[in-house]
């Protein structure tokens, strides 16, 4: 008994209730379903929002207008009729100022899409601060939210991620109508967005930035450029500096100009080298009109290794002049990338190192490794600055040995080049010391003296083969050398036949016969020592007719050369020469008999002497009785 | 005397006359109140306490107090209503 009366007493639901209402008067049970809706408690307003909802569709204003008042709960419960409640308050909303508007603009923001941005913005400048407020919020969260797809599109290489649809063209125009009218104390939030799309914004605003440049939406715009997130700041400002419009380009120039944060500058970097358009590149080359370069140059170590490339080439044709050129590229020569630092190197290569070499200087000394210092280094040496020495010094004690190798190299060819200006006015002795010095300490000596003698200038050719004749370096040098014998001066000709090594050399020998046919008598005489040297008794016969050359020497050398060969007739042509009618033969016989070891020499002098007419002659004979058989230099 | 006497009269008449809407209004509500109350298996002691304060609190439409978990609250706190009593109407009432 008890139970049932339990079970009675429980039967009926709230909702039981407001269908009881349905018997009172219209406005009584309306007034009813509006209390309830004011109440904070789910069941009660969900029963009047469903009651409410039930009626005549007239009613459904009043769930609009209490919007703000139902619980989150409830306001689930909204979405089977959701087209019917937005479709409710736009018409309040695009019918004017309705006292309770703001239960649309949240309904409207609660249950819109997208496409919702478009009536959400008519309330952006309401009077109604709290209308406002989520007019702006409600338009900024769906942009927000179109960024992060359309960023999504892009990274997923979607082509048509340009596009709007309806809804994201309703937004974008939302977004128009917002950046006009926004309340400069709400002109942040829309900031916000405008930094979430990036400079594709632009087509909107940059009206909003050229007709009205005083208010909220621009000031609070240009301040977050110089104050907001690097990135996004970036982006903006070099697409301002490269807008078309001057009034614009004067907004992103002055940011430029005055911003230097790093994350600023790195990303303005990556901007500008990812700059494509030809005219905006064209900018770019003009520092007054593009001046990335202000922020940029403080971070130019920082920057990416692609981005760097392309800053470089960007400034390496900058229209400014060759020295401002290259105080701009400077910086990128500390870059970490040795491809980077190789890049700046042909950059400032190319303007012919005009703005002069304290950076590379700066470069070298740094203690850095690798092919963007060899490349420096190498720039150094081409170059050829006065200071050179001073700027490779540091790398004599690099780490790297192709930088040591480069440096000494260098160096020493610097002295080298001294040892040739002070070659004429030094003694043999000092020269011979000097050229054993060289050698010691310049491990490419040799090759530089094959330079030499590769040179035009016979006069450096000739001093080249001293140069060899001292090391006794013949051997090594024996290509170059062999090139010599063929040379157009014969002053060179005959210093290369006298010196060069042929031994084995069927060229060398060939080049031998042609010089022993030299119109220049010191060729031929030292052509005919090189034959004596070679020490081939095949050759006996080639020499035999040189015993009647016309040159005193010549006939000397021949006779010497063929007795050293072994020729049975040397001692007999000897004698003949030294009886010969003129006296420089005379005495080059004279000179002969002391270069050979013939056993009767002494005795052949001394029956000579008596019969000798020639007093140079005798001097010379009484020189070798007193055994000075010192040889004589021959030129 | 007469004439008191028939003062009397159209005096009362005068007041039946004023009071009789509201009257009629209170008994109106008031069935629509005990009808409800009972359909939520209220006893008649609390049907009469719900009544009481719908009477003082919503005297226009006392209805109210089953829409308006509100009313009940503010027969507790202004009126000094049963607090227990009033939560245990209340459970009942705006069940789900």
């Amino acid at each position: 008994m008890r139970r049932n009366r339990e079970a009675h007493r429980c039967r009926m639901s709230f909702a039981a209730t407001l269908e009881y209402l349905d018997r009172l008067d219209p406005p009584q049970q309306v007034e009813c379903l509006v209390a309830a809706l004011l109440e904070k408690d789910a069941v009660v307003q969900g029963g009047a929002v469903q009651r409410l909802l039930a009626m005549d569709p007239k009613r459904h204003d009043l769930v609009v207008d209490h919007f703000p008042n139902l619980l989150p709960a409830v306001r689930k419960q909204l979405e089977p009729h959701r087209q019917d409640l937005l479709a409710t308050a736009r018409d309040k909303i695009v019918s004017g100022r309705d006292a309770r508007r703001i239960g649309a603009f949240q309904l409207a923001d609660a249950l819109g899409d997208l496409g919702a941005a478009e009536l959400l913005a008519v309330g952006v400048d309401d009077p109604v601060d709290e209308v406002a407020a989520v007019a702006i919020e409600g338009v900024a969260t769906r942009l927000a939210s179109y960024a992060i797809a359309r960023r999504q599109a892009l990274l997923e290489g979607n082509k048509t991620s340009g596009a709007r649809d309806t809804r994201q063209e309703a937004a974008w125009q939302a977004l128009g109508t917002a950046l006009r009218r926004c309340p400069l104390a709400r002109c942040r939030e829309l900031c916000g967005v405008l930094f979430d799309l990036g400079p594709v914004v632009l087509s909107l605003f940059r009206s909003v930035l050229m007709t009205q440049p005083e208010s909220g939406m621009s000031q609070t715009f240009v301040q977050a450029l110089g104050h907001g997130p690097g990135e996004g700041a970036a982006a903006f400002v070099v697409a301002l500096a490269t807008d078309l419009d001057h009034r614009v380009q004067r907004i992103g120039q002055q940011v430029l100009r005055d911003r230097r944060d790093p994350a600023f500058a790195k990303a303005v970097a990556a901007e500008v080298a990812a700059l494509r358009d030809e005219r905006a590149v064209q900018q770019a080359r003009t520092p007054r009109e593009l001046p990335w370069w202000g922020p940029v140059q403080h971070v130019a170590t920082e920057v990416d290794t692609r981005s760097a490339t392309r800053l470089v080439v960007l400034l390496r044709d900058a229209k400014v002049n060759p020295d401002k050129r290259q105080e701009m590229l400077e910086p990128f020569l500390l870059h970490p990338d040795p491809n980077v630092q190789i890049t700046v190197v042909d950059a400032i290569r190319e303007l012919k190192c005009s703005g002069g070499f304290v950076a590379l200087g700066k470069l070298l000394a740094s203690g850095s490794t690798g092919t963007g210092v060899r490349a420096a280094a190498q720039l150094v040496i081409d170059a050829a600055p006065p200071q050179r020495i001073a700027l490779l010094t540091p790398l004599l004690g690099s780490i790297d040995p192709e930088l040591r190798r480069l440096a000494v190299r260098e160096v020493s060819k610097v002295s080298f080049q001294h040892y040739l200006e002070r070659f004429d006015s030094m003694s043999k002795n000092q020269r011979e010391a000097a050229a054993k010095a060289l050698a010691k300490i310049d491990g490419g000596m040799l090759d530089r003296i094959a330079d030499e003698i590769g040179s035009f200038d016979p006069s450096r050719r000739l001093k080249a083969l001293h140069i060899v004749e001292l090391l006794d370096a013949g051997a090594e040098l024996r290509g170059p050398l062999l090139e010599l014998l063929d040379d157009p001066d014969k002053r060179v000709r005959a210093t290369a036949v006298r010196i060069v090594e042929v031994t084995g050399s069927r060229e060398g020998v060939q080049v031998l016969l042609g010089a022993l046919a030299d119109p220049d008598r010191r060729v031929r005489a030292n052509a005919v020592e090189a034959f004596e040297e070679l020490a081939d008794p095949r050759y006996v016969q080639m020499l035999v007719p040189f015993l009647d050359d016309h040159d005193n020497r010549v006939r000397a050398n021949a006779v010497k050369a063929l007795w050293h060969l072994g020729w049975p007739r040397a001692r007999e042509a000897l004698l003949g020469l030294m009886v010969a009618p003129e006296e420089a033969t005379r005495l080059s016989a004279i000179w002969a008999l002391g270069e050979i070891d013939l056993p009767d020499a002494r005795a052949l002098l001394l029956a000579r002497d008596p019969a000798e007419p020639s007093p140079r002659v005798r001097a010379k004979i009484h020189e070798l009785l007193a055994g000075t058989l010192g040889r004589e230099v021959r030129t | 005397m007469t004439i008191a006497v028939v003062v009397a009269v159209l005096l009362a008449l005068v007041v039946g006359a004023t009071l009789a809407p509201g009257l009629q209004r209170q008994r109106h509500w008031r069935r629509h109140v005990t009808t409800l109350a009972r359909q939520h298996g209220l006893d008649a002691a609390e049907t009469q306490l719900l009544w009481s304060l719908a009477r003082r609190l919503a005297p226009h439409l006392p209805v109210l107090v089953f829409v308006q978990p509100s009313l009940l609250q503010r027969g507790v706190a202004e009126l000094g209503a049963d607090a227990r009593a009033i939560g245990a109407i209340a459970t009942r009432l705006y069940a789900p």
